[in-house]
């Protein structure tokens, strides 16, 4: 195996390839060179990506809330039309503080009916109908918003 | 004032304490995902600003996103731009990110990414379909980088577009050495 086989080669700098070659050759050659300009714009790309992080944190922190309990996953198992709830309440319920206080009674909430629907087929299946038809106008609401 | 309504002043003022955080808590914007493309809208974020690396390719990778939906890992990249459009370097970065995250994973990713534009001066974010190289053409890449940075093999291509030169800071040494970037 060569040296160059071995050397590992990070994403961005590949990535130079699609803007310069001759940028990546300098750079390797005479060391990286910024103009202010440039430098400017990767103070702000990194402030941008600071935000970024913070937000998926939030995200992470509120999809740890989201396996708790969903009658939906139990009345339908893991498919096409949970995701289009979830997409809803992402899209829809989160943006507002009416809509985030109705999920997070949800979820006290969720547990004990996932358990009361277990022990009662019929009502779990009367349910099921119920979330189908949750499902498919979530699907039109949330393509109504979506982009493309 | 006696013991008892001092105590009840104190546990009335924790009350409403406790009331006006979670009020408060309750209040905050939670962070807005609402440009997230149709493929990944209602799927659960995987990674975050997380490092991956492939001994077997050679190359390593920081992606900013990825989310779990439809039995696949997709990746979503973050660009801070004047103007809204996706580069080939975008591609290229992307699908490094690919490579190196179905290595470590063993999960199937997307072929389909998507960057997400942060236009200067306009708020939220708005993503663009990316499509992604295959092993092969990231591999010949690498190859191709590897004779560019040591001067070997073909003689490197400039800039495709020549705007790119004007806030270049190896312009001057670029033009010396091939004249046709003045």
């Amino acid at each position: 195996m060569s040296r160059n086989d071995r050397e590992l080669v990070s994403a961005s700098e590949l990535a130079q390839l699609g803007y310069c070659e001759r940028v990546a050759h300098f750079d390797w050659r005479d060391g990286a060179r910024r103009t202010n300009e440039q430098v400017n714009a990767q103070d702000r790309g990194n402030a941008a990506h600071d935000q970024f992080y913070r937000d998926s944190v939030a995200i992470a922190r509120a999809s740890e809330k989201k396996g708790r309990c969903f009658v939906a996953t139990l009345a339908l198992g893991e498919c096409a039309e949970t995701r289009d709830l979830r997409a809803f309440r992402d899209l829809y319920m989160r943006r507002t503080a009416a809509g985030r206080w109705l999920i997070r009674t949800y979820y006290r909430l969720g547990p004990a009916l996932c358990e009361l629907l277990g022990r009662h087929r019929r009502l779990l299946q009367c349910v099921r109908a119920c979330v189908r038809l949750a499902a498919k106008a979530a699907a039109w609401a949330n393509a109504r918003r979506l982009p493309g | 004032m006696s013991d008892a309504l001092s105590g009840g002043l104190l546990v009335v003022g924790l009350l409403l304490f406790a009331g006006g955080y979670v009020w408060l808590r309750a209040m905050e914007p939670e962070p807005d995902e609402s440009w997230l493309p149709r493929e990944i809208t209602g799927g659960q974020l995987a990674f975050a600003e997380k490092r991956f690396e492939s001994r077997r390719h050679g190359l390593v990778a920081r992606l900013d996103r990825a989310y779990r939906a439809g039995g696949e890992l997709h990746l979503v990249e973050l660009k801070t731009r004047a103007y809204f459009a996706a580069h080939a370097s975008d591609a290229i970065e992307l699908s490094v990110q690919r490579l190196v995250l179905e290595e470590a994973t063993g999960e199937r990713v997307s072929p389909v990414a998507h960057v997400a534009v942060q236009q200067s001066g306009r708020p939220g974010l708005r993503a663009i379909r990316v499509d992604l190289f295959d092993e092969q053409q990231v591999m010949a890449m690498r190859h191709r980088l590897l004779q560019t940075r040591t001067g070997h093999g073909p003689e490197p291509r400039p800039a495709t577009r020549r705007k790119a030169c004007e806030k270049c800071a190896h312009r001057t040494v670029c033009q010396r050495t091939y004249g046709d970037r003045d």
